[in-house]
């Protein structure tokens, strides 16, 4: 499992990838990507992608909502990305699509 | 005279007498018989054993041999055969006459005899010796009859006994005494383990008994066996059996029966009557707590009994016993033509016999309610210990880990204790397992989901009993975490099993999930029924096992859960 965080080209993107597991394990890692990466950015957009995520539980739900709210709560500008469909049911079922901008994989 | 199968008579004459013999002959062949002559006793024997003649007419005063030892010798030569020996003499003092009988003459004629007279005697004798010989003929036929009517029954029972003995034999726990009314019981006590150890019991009472009744328990016995050792649930059991016993029973025959699983993970017990009477549960007073009656018509009425239908589930609670038993023994009658009846039965729990002498007392009431009176009907009475089910059954605390494969299912079990349960990550191992095991991804996502839940609800509030509401801030979801690693460090004696179940179902799979810790549980009641606001960060994780498990739930204490995932 491991959480990486990188700026897109754009200068204006932060790009979280979760691979693995995301459960209350990698809650340190995750916060410290998003909050480490690049204080420059004055509203950055965030991608979480999800694409190499085996499963998540609601820690990881919560840790989500986290960076929604470190990123400015209903002003906060996320998407979720490359969600496999079981990843996507558990978003949906915690109606996290109404926070996030939830996309599935694009095939 | 014609003999039966067509030819005729054949007559040997013994007369040392050269003229006798010559007349006797020549009326004889006249008559139409065959005939053989001796000149004494000792040829006439000689003869017979050569010509095999189908009567004897003997001279009783002859050289070398008399008649009365030639009657003798030749009767002694006829084993089962009937050969009728007349004696055909001058003597006419009755002791010479009665000596005729007792050497073994069937008749005597005194000479000088008439033709028509001869003629009539011997037809007369003719005539007994057919029906001796269709008599014979009958006996042969009987005998060998009976003989293989015995060589099948031996053959049947010994298949009957490697069919219904085919499982384990019946576990300490459970108490049972079965009188067949004939050879053959039609009354079927089974027992078998699944994958995860649970016992199951199977009750049936074929209708009649016999060995037809016999016959019928063997494809019963089968499908209870093979759907035991995979793991399936009794209704499905019950579904299969009834399929399979309305198929090959003849309409008229049928099964009533009680099957049963005992979870003691779950300290329950899934039982399902059709058609037996009223399962007695008792309880640790000795007194009738509950009676579970049929739910349901017997096995093999219908085609299609639909699924799960007629189940019924009870708790175990200490000291608890169940009595169930097939009808032979409320309906046994004594020689005033009474019966027995429930109600008698049920009189006899009446809390002041030690539990342990429930079984024996039942047995004994019956034994001097019936006196000599016959026995009609197969009779099996069944305890069920669940206190000595119970303590058979304790597991040691060692850390266990099995994986035991049978060909549809499986069940794993992992306790995590001390150092373990700091350093390790419980999932990783399960993650593996249901690789190992071939489960779609889609599925093992989802469960690993739900076990991730599970586990953390067992860690975080069973064991170190934090405060979920302390996830609420951002800080404070960090503080949780924090404090969850802190408590874990010094933890003292606290473990956490995880079981695993998956067996087929009727369409498809389940992994019935259990997590279980050492802690003194939590308000299980509420945690369920918490409904979240969209924006909490906290109380997520029923929602997730919720929708994605057919069942869930905790035991009273909230250090058990329980969830059943199923897929297709």
């Amino acid at each position: 499992m491991s959480v990486k965080a990188n700026v897109r080209n754009d200068e204006e993107t932060i790009e979280i990838e979760v691979s693995g597991r995301f459960d209350f394990n990698v809650h340190r890692e995750f916060r410290e990507a998003y909050e480490n990466v690049d204080q420059k950015i004055e509203h950055p957009k965030y991608i979480i992608n999800l694409g190499g995520t085996d499963y998540m539980d609601s820690s990881a739900l919560g840790m989500l909502l986290l960076l929604r709210e470190y990123a400015g709560g209903n002003g906060a500008n996320i998407a979720i990305t490359k969600c496999r469909e079981e990843i996507k049911e558990i978003l949906n079922i915690s109606n996290f699509h109404l926070l996030f901008n939830v996309e599935s994989v694009t095939h | 005279m014609i003999c039966q199968d067509g030819a005729s008579l054949k007559l040997l004459i013994a007369d040392d007498d050269r003229v006798n013999c010559r007349v006797l002959k020549g009326i004889l062949l006249k008559d139409g018989y065959q005939v053989v002559v001796a000149e004494n006793g000792f040829d006439a024997v000689a003869l017979f054993e050569k010509e095999k003649p189908d009567m004897v007419l003997l001279d009783v005063m002859m050289p070398v041999m008399n008649g009365y030892e030639a009657a003798r010798e030749i009767k002694s030569r006829c084993s089962d055969h009937f050969v009728p020996v007349i004696f055909l003499t001058a003597l006419t003092d009755k002791h010479a006459l009665s000596a005729c009988i007792e050497a073994g003459g069937d008749d005597f004629l005194t000479k000088p005899y008439h033709r028509t007279i001869l003629k009539a005697k011997i037809d007369a004798m003719e005539r007994i010796r057919q029906l001796y010989d269709k008599l014979q003929r009958q006996k042969y036929t009987l005998e060998s009859y009976h003989a293989e009517m015995q060589r099948e029954m031996e053959v049947a029972r010994h298949i009957f006994g490697s069919i219904t003995q085919a499982g384990e034999a019946l576990p300490d726990c459970v108490k049972s005494w079965s009188a067949p009314a004939s050879v053959l019981n039609g009354d079927l006590l089974i027992s078998g383990r699944n994958p995860l150890n649970n016992l199951y019991l199977m009750l049936g009472d074929f209708t009649g008994h016999g060995l037809p009744a016999a016959v019928c328990a063997m494809p019963a016995a089968d499908v209870f066996y093979t759907m035991t050792t995979k793991g399936y649930p009794v209704s499905d059991i019950v579904y299969e059996l009834n399929k399979k016993l309305n198929t090959v029973l003849p309409t008229g025959l049928f099964c009533a029966g009680c099957l049963m699983e005992v979870d003691l993970d779950q300290g329950k017990i899934s039982l399902w009557n059709g058609g037996l009477p009223e399962v007695v549960v008792i309880g640790s007073d000795g007194l009738i707590h509950d009676l579970l009656p049929s739910k349901a018509v017997p096995l093999g009425v219908v085609a299609d009994a639909g699924r799960h239908h007629g189940m019924t589930d009870i708790d175990i609670e200490p000291g608890m016993r169940l009595f169930f038993y097939t009808d032979g023994l409320i309906e046994s009658e004594n020689s005033q033509g009474e019966m027995y009846r429930k109600v008698r039965l049920h009189e006899l729990f009446d809390g002041e016999t030690e539990q342990t002498e429930l079984f024996d007392k039942i047995l004994d009431d019956l034994k001097q309610f019936r006196g000599d009176a016959c026995q009609s009907d197969d009779i099996t009475l069944v305890e069920l210990d669940c206190d000595q089910l119970i303590s058979s059954m304790s597991v040691d605390n060692m850390p266990v880990y099995s994986c035991l494969e049978a060909p549809d299912c499986w069940s794993a079990e992992q306790f995590i204790s001390g150092v373990s349960l700091k350093a390790a990550d419980p999932i990783h191992v399960f993650i593996r397992m249901l690789e190992q095991h071939n489960i779609p991804e889609m599925h093992r996502s989802r469960i690993c989901t739900v076990l991730s839940e599970l586990i953390s609800n067992s860690i975080e509030h069973g064991l170190l009993k934090l405060d979920s509401n302390i996830k609420n801030t951002a800080d404070g979801f960090s503080t949780y975490y924090n404090m969850r690693e802190k408590a874990l460090e010094v933890l003292e004696r606290g473990w956490i099993r995880v079981k695993l179940f998956c067996r087929p179902t009727s369409d498809g799979w389940s992994l019935s999930i259990h997590v279980e810790d050492n802690g003194e549980g939590f308000d299980a009641k509420n945690y369920l029924a918490n409904v979240v606001e969209v924006e909490s960060l906290t109380g997520r994780g029923v929602a997730l096992i919720k929708s994605f498990c057919s069942e869930f739930s905790y035991n009273k204490t909230g250090n058990i859960a329980r969830a059943v995932y199923c897929w297709k």
